[in-house]
């Protein structure tokens, strides 16, 4: 209870202080312009940092915060002019005194004096009583310039060793009072064309000076250059050299499936090759739309393995565009020209619509796309028919803000190589994590696929795995690289094993991967 | 009790600056001076020894034989010297953005710590934007907006509103004058260097004198080729005639990668939602300022008059934003194992034994 009277006590004395400070502001009316300096109190956030704008009833002290605690009513009547009391300069800072007849001419004006205008330099009061006109300054435009819209905020700063009692702008008075330093604020709107501006500032002692602007608005051009769509491209070069221990997925060792004794065809001393991959990707984007171009290539070194090498080229184009909160819709076209062992295979046409939904929070953003994937394709063997798929895809990714990832993929479908034999119902499900620090990086990785060839008479009948051909391939990948702008290098390990009740194998593949961006 | 009623009270001022617009941008610590803060309709000063909160909406300027530090919220440290006048406004120019604007004189800028939080750090003048990455360097931009940088350590990028931006490596200068692109770094002379190291000189003229127009390294720049005298003494008229030629508009300028690699943080789109903000009120704020009618002053050229505008590349794109790649599905091995299997099998692959 007696912590709670000090609270009451603490929250009514606070709440009568800070509604005095409110009470304080009241009298006050903002000028018309952005002009600086007035006779008015300082506004509540300013409160704290009030450090010399004094009154008789507020002692100047060179801590504002303490000040600000000290006379949280360190209210100046409405009718009071403020002065500025500065604390002393010593010489031995190098700070000439005060130049009597400019700051009395200001408090004999009634406005506060900025300190400049009370410490200057031997070499300032020279240029004070020069006929040197106020300096005109703008951080928002050049002597010259075009613009991509026909709306510009100005802020012009005019400051002066006299106060500064008048500024025009293309012979428009502005309001201002004398002061020498000014902040003038003022969004222009430019007509088509070359428009002039005219900034002409006079100080206390009739010194004038002018500096113009010119300004060129052409919508034309604004419009080519304001373009936010700029075409973009990236170009993906990855080389990858590793070692597989099982390019023709042969049995490695003898393998007995219900009543079937199974006998690989390659010796295992003889399985192992070198593979050899080289891709290229270019990637052209603008607005909603993209195109990507590419090629790879697929080379073992061992003659026996030649109708295993792949020559792939591709092209594509898609859409995506952004429909609701978060929400797109996405299209994407993709053409495939393959060549198995320097020879043609197949020609494929797939198209890709999509819906897209991405959210972003404290755990980093989440996109999930639904996908369905249609695939029709041309053998070049004329005893394959046209081949086709149909799924649908479910695609989930995660990123962190530390960057580290996760993605899920979920594909259910049909599919056809162009023969009875090869028409299969799949459902895939691809589960990946990436580890990123500042340069090394780790992925982990596993997926598991079903795939059930309806027409296809197992090797054996008599297993789980059912009546007619079932593949159920599980693998691992991992990996473990370093990753800087625009480039990777990284080691890669992947096992797979084919569960199946005709082709059953097991494979491991590991090797060198490294890519860049251009 | 005490202690108690004044953590209250700053509690409460700090939530009046809220509610008012009046959000921190940052402190100054007058080490050595005078220094003047225009805060709205309020001119506040404060003397060696003061420190204060600075406020976005700020225009400080620095007194004669001066010195102030001015720490930000981007975490980064400035040196303001003597007359040296700063504004805090948010802006935007190419792809640019940020709210720190420089009006007149020197700086010394250091980053202790590169973060992905510094790299929002960056300073605009009338011709120039400048940024972190790198840790320390020293700027100075004259009363026509001419600005030169000079990197002490690490590297800064230098942009204009011409061409593309400049990477300034230790000990190498640029500049942008007359509004034209940032020249291509060159090593500063060894007498640039050796006076930086050692203690960098600060003062610049008063604004109101002779000299406050020109850069205090013109000299070296026009010796190491990156500004052309011509260039040095157009930007120096206060006038322009109507008839002079334009740079056309160019490309934005894309994002830098540190920028843009990786998903943004929550900070950061905190961040750039406040930005957006802030730069929206400022807008709307200048808006109602608006008493100037142009319309009188406007001169449109002639065709001939035009075909002297030029056509070199980069300028303001002051609305541009930068587009978000989109996300490009590359073909997988799918296709081609599945062919693969296809053609093994044609091909027998498996060898079958039945025995009995």
């Amino acid at each position: 209870m007696k912590g709670n009277w000090k609270i009451w006590a603490s929250s009514l004395a606070v709440l009568v202080a800070f509604g005095s400070v409110g009470w304080a502001q009241e009298p006050l009316k903002p000028p018309d312009n952005a002009v600086t300096e007035s006779a008015g109190e300082p506004p509540k956030a300013a409160a704290q940092a009030a450090p010399v704008v004094t009154s008789p009833a507020a002692t100047p002290t060179s801590n504002p915060v303490a000040a600000a605690e000290a006379e949280p009513l360190a209210a100046i009547p409405a009718a009071a002019p403020p002065v500025v009391s500065p604390k002393p300069i010593s010489l031995a800072q190098g700070i000439e005194p005060t130049a009597p007849k400019t700051a009395d001419q200001a408090a004999a004006a009634g406005q506060l004096v900025p300190p400049a205008a009370l410490a200057v330099t031997p070499e300032e009061t020279k240029v004070a009583t020069s006929t040197l006109g106020p300096r005109i300054m703008t951080p928002s435009m050049m002597r010259k310039q075009q613009i991509t819209s026909p709306d510009l905020v100005v802020h012009f700063v005019v400051v002066d060793d006299d106060p500064v009692v008048s500024v025009k702008i293309n012979g428009d008075l502005q309001k201002v009072e004398p002061n020498k330093t000014l902040l003038i604020t003022r969004k222009l709107h430019f007509n088509p064309g070359r428009t002039l501006i005219e900034v002409q500032a006079e100080d206390q002692a009739g010194n004038v000076s002018n500096r113009s602007f010119l300004v060129l608005f052409e919508p034309a051009a604004a419009e080519a250059a304001e373009d936010s769509n700029p075409l973009k491209w990236n170009l993906i070069i990855e080389a990858v050299a590793q070692t597989d221990d099982n390019p023709t997925e042969d049995l490695s060792s003898p393998v007995k499936i219900g009543d079937l004794e199974l006998q690989g065809v390659v010796e295992d001393s003889q399985q192992t090759d070198q593979l050899k991959n080289l891709k290229a990707l270019l990637v052209v984007y603008k607005g909603d739309y993209n195109g990507i171009f590419g090629a790879s290539s697929r080379a073992y070194d061992k003659a026996a393995n030649e109708l295993l090498n792949s020559q792939v080229l591709f092209a594509g184009a898609g859409w995506k565009h952004l429909v609701g909160d978060g929400f797109f819709i996405k299209a994407d076209y993709l053409f495939t020209d393959l060549n198995l062992g320097a020879a043609d295979y197949a020609q494929y046409h797939g198209i890709t619509p999509a819906l897209l939904w991405e959210t972003k929070d404290d755990t980093g953003v989440s996109k999930h796309t639904l996908a369905l994937e249609l695939v029709t394709k041309k053998f070049a063997e004329l005893e394959q028919e046209d081949g086709a798929q149909q799924g649908l895809k479910w695609l989930y990714q995660q990123t962190d803000p530390d960057k580290d990832r996760f993605d899920s993929v979920m594909s259910v479908g049909t599919a056809s190589q162009g023969t009875d034999d090869s028409v299969e119902d799949y459902l895939i499900m691809s589960f990946n994590w990436h580890n990123q620090w500042a340069g090394p990086f780790f992925d982990i990785g596993f997926d598991v696929e079903y795939e059930k060839y309806k027409n296809q008479v197992p090797l054996s009948a008599n297993t789980p795995l059912g009546k007619t051909r079932l593949d159920l391939p599980v693998s691992y990948q991992t990996a473990l690289g370093w990753q800087g702008v625009g480039w990777s290098l990284k080691y890669h390990y992947r096992y797979l094993l084919n569960l199946s009740n005709k082709v059953l194998y097991e494979r491991t593949v590991h090797g060198i991967n490294g890519s860049a961006t251009f | 009790m005490k202690q108690r009623l004044v953590l209250l009270s700053a509690v409460l001022c700090f939530t009046a600056g809220s509610v008012f617009g009046l959000s921190r941008y940052g402190e100054v610590d007058v080490q050595q001076g005078t220094l003047q803060v225009l805060r709205g309709q309020q001119a506040l000063a404060f003397q060696t020894g003061d420190k204060a909160e600075i406020l976005k909406g700020d225009l400080l300027r620095v007194g004669p034989q001066s010195r102030v530090q001015f720490t930000t919220v981007e975490e980064t440290s400035l040196t303001l010297g003597s007359n040296a006048i700063f504004l805090v406004k948010p802006w935007k120019m190419r792809s640019k953005k940020g709210y720190l604007q420089m009006v007149f004189g020197k700086a010394s800028v250091s980053q202790k710590k590169i973060t992905r939080r510094s790299h929002r750090f960056q300073v605009r003048t009338a011709m120039a934007v400048m940024g972190v990455r790198g840790t320390q360097w020293n700027q100075e931009t004259t009363a026509n907006g001419n600005t030169s940088a000079l990197t002490v350590e690490g590297q800064i990028f230098l942009l204009g509103h011409q061409g593309p931006e400049q990477i300034i490596f230790p000990d190498q200068f640029s500049a942008v004058v007359n509004g034209g692109a940032a020249g291509k770094p060159v090593l500063a002379p060894p007498a640039l260097r050796q006076e930086t190291a050692a203690a960098p000189n600060l003062d610049a003229a008063a604004p109101t004198s002779e000299t406050a127009g020109s850069l205090s390294t013109e000299a070296q720049l026009v010796e190491s080729g990156l500004v052309a005298p011509v260039d040095l003494e157009q930007s120096k008229q206060d006038q322009v005639d109507v008839g002079e030629a334009v740079a056309a508009p160019a490309a934005a300028q894309p994002a830098q990668s540190e920028e843009t690699e990786g998903e943004p943080s929550k900070q950061d789109e905190d961040d750039d939602d406040d930005f957006e903000q802030d730069f929206q009120d400022s807008q709307e704020v200048a808006s109602l300022d608006t008493q100037v009618n142009l319309d009188f002053a406007t001169a449109t050229t002639s065709a001939g008059e035009e075909s002297g505008v030029e056509t070199a590349a980069g300028a303001d794109t002051d609305t541009y934003v930068e587009p978000e790649p989109p996300v490009v599905d590359i073909p997988g091995t799918t296709d081609v194992e599945d062919a693969i299997e296809q053609n093994l099998e044609k091909a027998g692959r498996l060898n079958i034994t039945v025995e009995h």
